[in-house]
């Protein structure tokens, strides 16, 4: 274990985990993420993803309307 | 030419659609709001939209001080509950994540929240400001791995395996 100035732990590699429980395995997982931050949460009301359910029930809406991208 | 000036401390908060329409459409207005204006809606609206809203406008902004900012707000315990845009918005800064606004979000965070509070700790992304910050941090999060809310639990079980003492861990750089 090392210590370098600016104390931000390294815990891990840059690889998203099983965080979001499997939807993060889908290679469009990172454009879907952009537009739900962006697009969908706004048009759903604003509010959080409450569990696994609702979020893999948006991401389904959002294959169904054509993947719609967000530009960087 | 003639060119509008708008006192943007004038906006009525109250009108909560036609500040995010704004926040939305920041550079197709003249003059465009500037950082320090959207970083006060940040700080004082009471309003998940509009925070989720402000948040996306400084991360588009890349201003100087914007991650810290939005840091900040991440620790407020009334945040924690819709925090996932404010997580993401600090994401594409490239930033990391305070500790105390980590655990504040493994606490208190929706599914949403918890998951990009983790990508921060997966990403080693999670920066403090010391030793006593550490354990503090480390006994709230083995308090609430012991805790009745099972999903907090687990997250907070993943994240000792990374903060906890003795742990496989580095310390990186500084955050921007």
């Amino acid at each position: 274990m090392s210590r370098e100035p600016g104390g931000r732990f390294r815990g891990g590699g840059q690889a998203r985990r099983d965080r979001w429980f499997g939807l993060e395995e889908r290679p469009d997982f990172e454009a879907f993420r952009r537009w739900w931050h962006r697009v969908g949460k706004e048009e759903a009301g604003g509010r959080d993803l409450e569990g696994r359910e609702q979020a893999f029930a948006e991401y389904e809406a959002w294959i169904t309307s054509g993947r719609n991208r967000v530009r960087s | 030419m003639v060119v509008a000036h708008r006192d943007w401390t004038r906006l009525d908060p109250r009108d909560e659609e036609g500040v995010i329409a704004l926040l939305r459409d920041r550079h197709g207005r003249t003059p465009p709001m500037e950082a320090r204006e959207i970083e006060r809606i940040l700080d004082t609206t009471t309003s998940f939209r509009l925070r989720n809203a402000a948040a996306l406008a400084l991360a588009d902004l890349g201003a100087a001080g914007a991650a810290a900012r939005i840091g900040q707000v991440l620790e407020r315990p009334e945040v924690a509950p819709q925090s996932g845009t404010l997580l993401f918005a600090l994401d594409e800064l490239g930033a990391s994540l305070p500790l105390d606004s980590f655990v504040n979000i493994l606490r208190r965070g929706s599914f949403e929240g918890r998951a990009e509070a983790l990508h921060f700790l997966d990403a080693g992304r999670i920066s403090e400001s010391g030793p006593e910050a550490r354990a503090r941090a480390v006994a709230a999060l083995a308090a609430l791995a012991a805790g009745a809310d099972p999903e907090a639990a687990e997250a907070a079980r993943d994240a000792l395996i990374v903060l906890r003492p003795g742990a496989d861990m580095t310390m990186a750089g500084t955050d921007r």
